[in-house]
């Protein structure tokens, strides 16, 4: 099941990102149990959003949310519960960055050390440049701001 | 008390009187004898003329003129006697009066001299007192007055010597406030021209700095966490 889930998250990269996805599956509860002879996917559309229907048709495609209502259910509860249990990497950075680059972020991890993680991206112009990391209690201040700060108090004035 | 001439008032008053009551008596003896006319049987009366009657009425009244008359001159007689003897009394009170007030003049005069005598001889003595008491009094002055002064000296230069430390010490303790004083204030003065030159630094290198140099300060910051394992 969980290489399945990592297959459906592949494309999850931010926070933003998982938060949308978590939002949909809780907005399923609605409809998951009307009209069971339907497809999921063409209950879900005028519902949910475009993004997510695709992912759902998509999945139905794979064969992964056949079965009854109950045990579609269940699939999503566990597939939110992966997700709430991925690590997040926290980053603070200077700059609004390109929409390539989470993704160049997120790959460069999973060759580092091989995990999969969703990036919790804050935009912040006064630290100048750099990063400021997070990751599962470890802190990191690698901004520019915090040279610059260490540089200048060694200045004697 | 009854002066001389009220005395001779008095006397005269009386005379007068006497003689009023007995010509009375004399008038109602013969009104009696006259109108008592239902009682002849029980009294015996004299029946008097009418040229009897004014007879004795004449002689009553030229007795009692005559009386009066005596009357008045004894009153006034004893009265000079009365005034003469009492101004003898009086010359002889005042002669003795003054004889006892030059008497007394005399004692009062020998009393006076010997309380002056007395006063004197007091004031030398108290004159001879006062100049003792004077000098010891002088020589108790200067001795506690040698004794204050040298007390107050010492005093004095205990609290100097007081007064100094406490000066030293509130000196020390000012220099070491101001010093420390000094030294915030450079600190804060230094945090400030920090927070200036960040502040710039940050301006001035934010805006030089492009999306894919930024990208790449961002990967160097991996790759520096990576290396210092945070992940």
């Amino acid at each position: 099941m969980d290489e399945i889930f990592e297959q459906i998250t592949d494309k999850i990269i931010t926070k933003e990102e998982l938060i949308f996805f978590i939002e949909e599956i809780n907005s399923l509860q609605g409809f998951i149990f009307k009209d069971t002879e339907i497809p999921l996917s063409e209950r879900a559309k005028n519902k949910a959003k475009d993004g997510f229907v695709e992912h759902i048709k998509e999945l139905e495609e794979k064969g992964l949310l056949s079965g009854s209502a109950d045990q579609q259910l269940s699939f999503f509860k566990n597939l939110k519960n992966y997700l709430q249990e991925m690590p997040q990497l926290k980053l603070e950075i200077a700059f609004s960055p390109s929409d390539k680059f989470p993704s160049i972020v997120r790959e460069w991890f999973w060759e580092k050390n091989r995990q999969k993680v969703i990036l919790d991206i804050t935009v912040n112009p006064k630290i100048v440049g750099g990063a400021v990391i997070e990751y599962q209690g470890q802190y990191c201040d690698l901004s520019l701001l915090e040279k610059m700060n260490k540089s200048i108090s060694q200045i004697k004035l | 008390m009854i002066t001389l001439n009220n005395q001779l008032s008095l006397i005269t008053f009386f005379a007068i009187a006497l003689g009023i009551i007995l010509i009375c008596a004399l008038v109602y003896l013969v009104y009696y004898l006259r109108s008592s006319g239902k009682d002849k049987e029980r009294y015996l009366y004299l029946k008097i003329s009418e040229e009897f009657e004014r007879q004795i009425e004449s002689m009553i009244e030229k007795e009692l003129k005559e009386m009066v008359v005596g009357l008045n001159q004894k009153a006034l007689s004893f009265s000079d006697e009365i005034s003469e003897s009492y101004k003898r009394e009086i010359e002889t009170f005042f002669r003795g009066v003054d004889g006892e007030f030059s008497k007394i003049s005399k004692v009062n005069e020998e009393i006076q001299e010997g309380l002056m005598k007395e006063a004197e001889k007091k004031m030398v003595e108290f004159d001879k007192g006062y100049a003792q008491a004077q000098d010891v009094l002088f020589q108790e002055i200067k001795s506690r007055a040698t004794e204050a002064g040298k007390s107050m000296a010492e005093e004095i230069s205990r609290i100097h010597h007081s007064t100094e430390e406490s000066m030293k010490e509130k000196n020390n303790q000012l220099k070491k406030d101001v010093e420390g004083y000094k030294e915030e204030k450079l600190r804060e003065l230094d945090k400030e021209i920090y927070k200036i030159i960040s502040e710039v630094a940050q301006k001035t290198i934010g805006k030089a700095t492009d999306l894919s140099t930024h990208e790449e300060l961002v990967m160097e910051a991996l790759e520096k966490a990576k290396k210092e394992q945070i992940f």
